[in-house]
């Protein structure tokens, strides 16, 4: 059960049958009542979203995107993973959940109505949808209000293993779920809280066996600490040998970027942190990366062994900038090839 | 609250390192201390310099109001209205009481990490064997950067290296970086923040002192005429160069030469 020291409840939500539902499947010591959408911090906030549920995925200006759209559903996870911008901008381990959900399935239905063509809609932007679903299940919501949708996929993103709200789900056909992978060591060294490797490619077996969904992976953020080749090339060799004749998606790659100031917060909270050691400098967007040529390395490498590996796959890169993009393809890649390349793959 | 007329003898920072500006020493020969010294006790915790002056012209007696409360807090709060000097924190932090140095770090605006505390702890002990002019010339912002070195002799190496304060500010960057990828040496021999910043470089930004080191060979290795310039980002974030170029209806064929030099130089740096 997650436990919290203060549970904040919004008084314009406090009579909704889910803040009682929230309320009861989580311990808290202190229990607020207060007004408006700001966290007071240290526990969990339930109170209505004010803006959209549905947004285009906030990628970087200067970066190529993918046409990405989230639902914002709140902010916050439980997992305490070193590298986590989401930390920065809650306190830790602090989460608020908006309960207003007639709204973001009102949102959902109108974007379907509006864009013409694919939608890659995804849960996994603000925090770890899966990590949130047994006190919040609004990814089973998801999945219902959205299963006769045509030309769609929901993709749900985690490091958790918990698959039973898709497995449980009448159809997952529209499903992508998508589990985020680091070699086991890293997992274990800067993922606090979160599933193991194999626990996650077991449950991606798992889910897309049983219910026919597709699968997607992310490789996002990267490290490249020590013997970081070999390290992910036996992860990309695992995820082949466990998921054999299994469709996925895609798999993105994304090497660790942070902006600035994370790093005094990262030293902070793991003052022994090893995911700093490398070289970094300020790219174009203001974001901070590592050396560019080495990123490129890194793409270079997993692109190749990965693309072996799954032939059928689209392998692409993460919030890079075009410069990137144009020396890996060898030719220019702006953000409506991206999309195109990725609605290709739920058509 | 209390006011008197005292012969002051303890103070909280040591008389010895507060400086006297001829303005101030030449108003309180005249005039005497228009603002009272604020002491807490027997001890003085504000007006050091006003003190300082008066004594050196003869006067044996000042205004002091006497207020109730920990020194050194105090301190702290009478001071927000400046930038205390590194001296001065050090030494009030060293007779705050162990219960109170995270409050007194607080109102001086620093931070209470644990790399700042141990900082402030070794300072307290060692900055009188620090030259004044150098210690006191390195703000509060660099001292925060190097607050992690766990190597005090480093600490001691860095406050004596020569240099103005913006290279300094680098050098404790650098050896920040550097720190983060334990990439530090025990010693490190430059004599200057200069040859420091040189030094740190290559440990901490190995890769772009390699391919900017492979790019400077290259240049030096071909024959650029004049007329042809160009210039790459210093941290390869952005590939590709800038060229400038200067023709004259006689010399149309620099395109030319500088797009031979272009190819020569991306066949040496890929990084480029």
């Amino acid at each position: 059960m997650l436990h919290f020291n203060n549970l904040y409840i919004d008084e314009t939500v406090k009579n909704e049958e889910l803040v009682k539902f929230i309320s009861e499947k989580i311990s808290y010591v202190n229990l607020h009542f207060v007004s408006g959408e700001n966290h007071p911090g240290d526990g969990i906030l339930l109170t209505r979203n004010r803006g959209a549920f549905v947004k285009p995925c906030p990628g970087q200006k200067g970066s190529v995107c993918c046409g990405y759209w989230v639902v914002e559903w709140g902010l916050g996870c439980p997992f305490g993973c070193e590298y986590c911008i989401i930390q920065n901008y809650t306190g830790a381990g602090d989460i608020t959940l908006f309960v207003n959900w007639e709204d973001c399935k009102r949102e959902i239905i109108e974007l379907r109505q509006k864009v013409k063509g694919p939608i890659r809609l995804g849960t996994g932007q603000f925090g770890d949808p899966m990590a949130l679903e047994k006190i919040y299940p609004l990814n089973t919501q998801i999945i219902d209000w959205t299963r006769d949708f045509e030309d769609f996929t929901l993709e749900i993103k985690t490091k958790s293993d918990y698959i039973e709200p898709i497995l449980l789900a009448e159809s997952a056909k529209h499903v992508t779920m998508a589990f985020s992978l680091n070699p086991l060591w890293l997992i274990d060294k800067l993922e606090h809280g979160a599933a193991s490797l194999e626990e996650r490619l077991l449950a991606a077996r798992k889910v897309a066996t049983q219910k026919n969904c597709s699968l997607a992976f992310h490789f996002d953020p990267i490290i490249p600490l020590a013997n970081w080749q070999q390290s992910y090339e036996e992860v990309f060799n695992l995820m082949a040998a466990k998921l054999k004749d299994l469709r996925v998606n895609w798999i993105s790659l994304g090497t660790f970027r942070f902006p600035k100031g994370f790093q005094e917060y990262v030293e902070k909270y793991h003052p022994d942190t090893q995911i700093l050691s490398e070289e970094f400098y300020p790219s174009e967007d203001g974001k901070i990366r590592y050396f560019r040529p080495f990123r490129e390395k890194i793409y270079n490498f997993a692109r190749e062994k990965l693309e072996k590996l799954f032939p059928e796959t689209a392998i692409y890169i993460c919030m890079e900038t075009p410069h990137v993009w144009e020396r890996l393809n060898q030719a220019k890649f702006l953000s409506a090839d991206l999309k195109k390349l990725l609605d290709a793959r739920i058509k | 609250m209390t006011n008197s007329n005292q012969k002051p003898q303890n103070f909280l920072l040591p008389l010895d390192m507060v400086t006297v500006s001829p303005a101030l020493e030449r108003s309180v020969r005249q005039r005497g201390i228009l603002v009272p010294a604020i002491g807490c006790g027997q001890l003085i915790i504000d007006g050091h310099q006003r003190i300082k002056a008066a004594l050196q012209a003869g006067q044996s007696h000042v205004p002091v109001v006497d207020i109730q409360g920990e020194p050194g807090l105090l301190f702290a709060e009478l001071n927000q209205h400046r930038a205390l000097q590194p001296f001065e924190i050090v030494s009030v932090f060293s007779k705050v009481p162990d219960s109170k140095k995270g409050e007194f770090c607080l109102a001086c605006n620093l931070s209470t990490s644990p790399q700042m505390l141990r900082l402030l702890d070794y300072l307290a002990a060692e900055y009188q064997n620090f030259e004044p002019q150098k210690f006191n010339g390195i703000p509060m912002n660099i001292w925060r950067e190097i607050a992690h070195l766990k190597n005090f002799a480093l600490i001691k190496w860095f406050v004596e290296l020569e240099g103005t304060v913006s290279e300094k500010r680098m050098t404790a960057s650098l050896l920040r970086q550097s720190d983060r990828k334990n990439s530090l040496p025990e010693v490190i021999e430059a004599k200057s923040a200069r040859e420091a910043i040189d030094f740190l470089n290559s440990l901490v930004q190995p890769r772009r002192t390699a391919a900017l080191t492979k790019f400077q060979n290259c240049i030096s290795e071909i024959d650029i005429p004049s007329g042809i310039s160009f210039k790459i980002d210093q941290t390869f974030d952005r590939p590709g160069m800038d060229f400038q170029l200067h023709v004259t209806r006689n010399s149309v064929k620099r395109f030319e030469q500088a797009a031979e030099i272009a190819e020569k130089i991306f066949a040496k740096v890929e990084e480029l």
